[in-house]
């Protein structure tokens, strides 16, 4: 699979860059929200992981643009963010085409689950 | 400055021509300068009642234009206060919620360092093992920089998430030992959990911190 994260935090993009070519995905990454439309726009990926609190332009942001350019079944998009449960916008996010969630801090057993996960369902 | 002088320059002058004028000879030799008698001349007496009541009235609009100045000071100094306490507010929100953010970034770090430590070093191949070598000493980076961050912390958090924070932190330490190469971090669960319940604190205590905005 082709993987492209986005994230404002170094060590994150760095941690979850080396486990996913560990294992055995391509990966790319965008230091920030319009940086990764902008790949996205440009590329096909398999799979997005998403930062939802970034500054300047969020996870939101990030969603509400790729569905104002049509761009949202491109791929499949998880959304690491440290409040599920109370975001409000959850169900927006959803409806938008988000595919699922993974709770911050993530966990290196839930992100290769999550990976695989969704491995299995585009095979 | 300059209305005060004047008014206390006049005021003295009213007083001394009052008091002079009321002592002077009204030419009467029957009676003396203040004696009340109704064959004398009570010119002196009246004079010092209007200059006493002229003396009065001018104290009186001195004193009301002494207290009207002094409070509009005392607003003055109250509004910059207001100004002044709402901006160190503001700086300790902004730092409150830089640490907060920081905090979890550093934990979310960290729990991806571990993890992949504990999983490449338990993995047969040895290109994995080799990373997850690598990443101890990423480790020993981490944590320093939430070391860092959380001095920063002292007077915008709750010192009792704090001393969790440091608790976490130490136990990390010492479940890696500095001569122990190749060997997992120990008790991964526990750490992983004390760290995203802490995380939790943390979300709720941004979240009652933008309520309270």
């Amino acid at each position: 699979m082709k993987i492209l994260q986005i994230d404002d935090n170094d060590d994150i993009r760095k941690f979850v860059g080396m486990t996913v070519s560990a294992m055995g995905h391509d990966y790319e990454d965008a230091d920030g929200g319009r940086e990764g439309v902008e790949m996205i726009a440009n590329n096909q990926y398999d799979m997005v992981l998403l930062d939802m609190s970034m500054p300047e332009f969020s996870g939101i942001d990030v969603v509400n643009d790729l569905a104002s350019k049509n761009l949202m079944g491109k791929q499949k998009i998880v959304i690491f963010s440290a409040s599920v449960r109370k975001d409000d916008n959850i169900d927006d996010l959803l409806e938008k085409g988000v595919h699922s969630f993974l709770p911050k801090p993530v966990d290196i057993d839930e992100l290769m689950s999550k990976i695989g996960e969704i491995e299995e369902e585009i095979k | 400055m300059l209305h005060k002088g004047v008014i206390l320059l006049v005021m003295f002058i009213v007083f001394v021509t009052i008091i002079i004028y009321a002592i002077q000879d009204h030419g009467d030799d029957k009676c003396d300068i203040f004696e009340l008698h109704h064959e004398c001349d009570l010119s002196g007496w009246i004079t010092l009642i209007y200059g006493d009541l002229l003396i009065g009235i001018t104290l009186a609009l001195v004193f009301h234009y002494l207290v009207s100045d002094s409070n509009k000071k005392i607003e003055a100094a109250a509004i910059k206060t207001d100004q002044i306490l709402s901006e160190i507010k503001r700086i300790r929100d902004r730092r409150a919620t830089y640490v907060i953010q920081a905090l979890k970034n550093q934990f979310g770090s960290l729990l991806l360092c571990i993890g992949m430590i504990n999983n490449f070093l338990d993995s047969d191949d040895e290109k994995k093992k080799a990373i997850g070598e690598a990443k101890r000493r990423d480790l020993d980076r981490i944590l320093q920089k939430g070391q860092s961050v959380l001095d920063l912390s002292i007077d915008v958090l709750d010192p009792m998430i704090i001393e969790q924070i440091e608790k976490v932190f130490t136990s990390i330490t010492d479940s890696t030992p500095i001569d122990s190469e190749g060997d997992k971090i120990q008790d991964f669960d526990k750490i992983k959990n004390k760290i995203k319940e802490i995380t939790a604190k943390l979300n709720e205590y941004e979240h009652s911190a933008k309520i309270l905005k």
